[in-house]
């Protein structure tokens, strides 16, 4: 008997595609650099010895996925969605908040999410995703970017849900 | 190794890109055969008005206005199956691991996905198209052939990296040792500051071929500034 190649679990897989607009107001980088004005100027943008941190605009990308399990609630953007099964997770396994924070990390270069909430950390243990995204703009994002919450626009977010549960089985 | 230009026949470009192969040579009539599953969610045509996603406030107008776009986003997207008594190379680095790519080239996911984000982002035809499986001549090639043959289509199009944000996908080995080593490479190949590129690593919680450590996947998002 052939042994199916292709044997899909129930997972829940998100990709987002995060393009953020930021508006550096005050930026604190080397002396010799020149400060990016308020508006977008891009023929007139500033070399300097870090360019990136200049940058009018980043561009970042996150990818989660979790296990579907009986039991369990399945909580989606914060959004606790009706269904026989949930994600097993050491926070509450939103896919959808968890991969918006790597976005948002990668785009400012910062490490993941499991490096700044790790696992191991018994105080993230069953943590709502929500915490991450309050946690890590008021305590990681803005001193890092020296941004003003105000001046900060999330552009474009392109998002792909995927519930591999759905996907009928390959009998090849 | 000299990487050769492509001809720009029966495919229309928003700007011209010079060749040094004879004007004979096309691509493949035949559809390329791809081993990996490529996705190209960022696509722009000569002939059509596209609509940037992004407003400039004093963005041109013009015949060919994609070729004016102050910015450009691109997506990359590679998965290879590991199989044992081959190299593990990620990012141009040699990987301690018991199994790696086997692949038409050296089977580099990361570099393999920039390229094809950056040929995104520039509307041109992906790495499987270029750089064709079917041609003896890239069998075995090193990735940063492909890396440095689109660098020198991005400048030639007026346009530099502004940032490249990556996610791998696999179950082992453990990236963290690695990560220093792999951003240092790819800003070097791709001739910018290491801060620019940032690198992720992520398992598949042991779910299908990627959990299970039988294959290796790498996503690619980069932004590219108009000089």
């Amino acid at each position: 008997m052939k042994v199916p190649y292709f044997k899909p679990k129930p997972t829940s897989q998100t990709q987002i595609l995060l393009s953020l607009r930021l508006r550096p107001v005050s930026i604190s980088v080397s002396a010799a650099s020149t400060p990016t004005p308020s508006s977008i100027q891009v023929d007139k943008s500033p070399v300097s010895a870090t360019p990136s941190k200049l940058l009018p605009f980043r561009i970042g990308h996150g990818f989660d996925l979790h296990r579907l399990e009986p039991g369990y609630p399945l909580i989606i953007g914060g959004i606790n969605v009706p269904h026989n099964r949930g994600c097993e997770a050491h926070s509450d396994g939103d896919v959808l908040l968890h991969c918006v924070v790597d976005a948002i990390l990668g785009a400012l270069g910062l490490p993941d999410i499991g490096q700044i909430f790790p696992d191991s950390d018994p105080k993230w243990k069953g943590c709502a995703s929500s915490v991450f995204i309050h946690e890590f703009v008021s305590n990681i994002c803005l001193p890092f970017s020296s941004l003003s919450i105000s001046h900060t626009t999330f552009g474009y977010f392109y998002c792909t849900i995927v519930d591999f549960n759905s996907i009928p089985v390959f009998n090849g | 190794m000299a990487a050769s230009s492509f001809t720009t026949s029966s495919i229309l470009f928003p700007f011209t890109t010079s060749s040094k192969s004879p004007p004979s040579q096309l691509f493949p009539s035949f559809p390329c055969k791809h081993h990996t599953l490529r996705l190209r969610p960022v696509s722009v045509s000569a002939a059509s008005t596209p609509t940037p996603s992004i407003q400039a406030d004093k963005s041109p107008v013009s015949a060919t206005p994609s070729k004016l776009l102050p910015f450009r986003i691109g997506h990359g997207f590679d998965l290879h199956r590991l199989e044992p008594g081959y190299p593990l190379i990620i990012g141009g680095i040699n990987i301690p691991h018991d199994r790696g790519c086997e692949a038409h080239s050296d089977g580099d996911v990361l570099l393999h996905c920039v390229v094809d984000a950056i040929l995104g982002a520039l509307g041109l035809p992906d790495i499987g198209q270029i750089f064709p499986d079917s041609d003896p001549k890239w069998k075995g090639c090193a990735s940063s052939v492909f890396i440095h043959e689109s660098v020198r289509l991005m400048h030639e199009a007026g346009y530099e990296i502004g940032n490249l944000d990556a996610t791998l996908i696999l179950q082992r080995p453990k990236l963290s040792p690695h990560k220093d080593a792999i951003k240092a490479n790819l800003s070097a190949l791709l001739g910018v500051d290491s801060s620019v590129v940032n690198i992720k690593a992520k398992t598949h919680e042991k779910v299908d071929s990627l959990g299970e450590n039988r294959s290796i996947a790498a996503h690619t998002v980069v932004l590219l500034m108009k000089k």
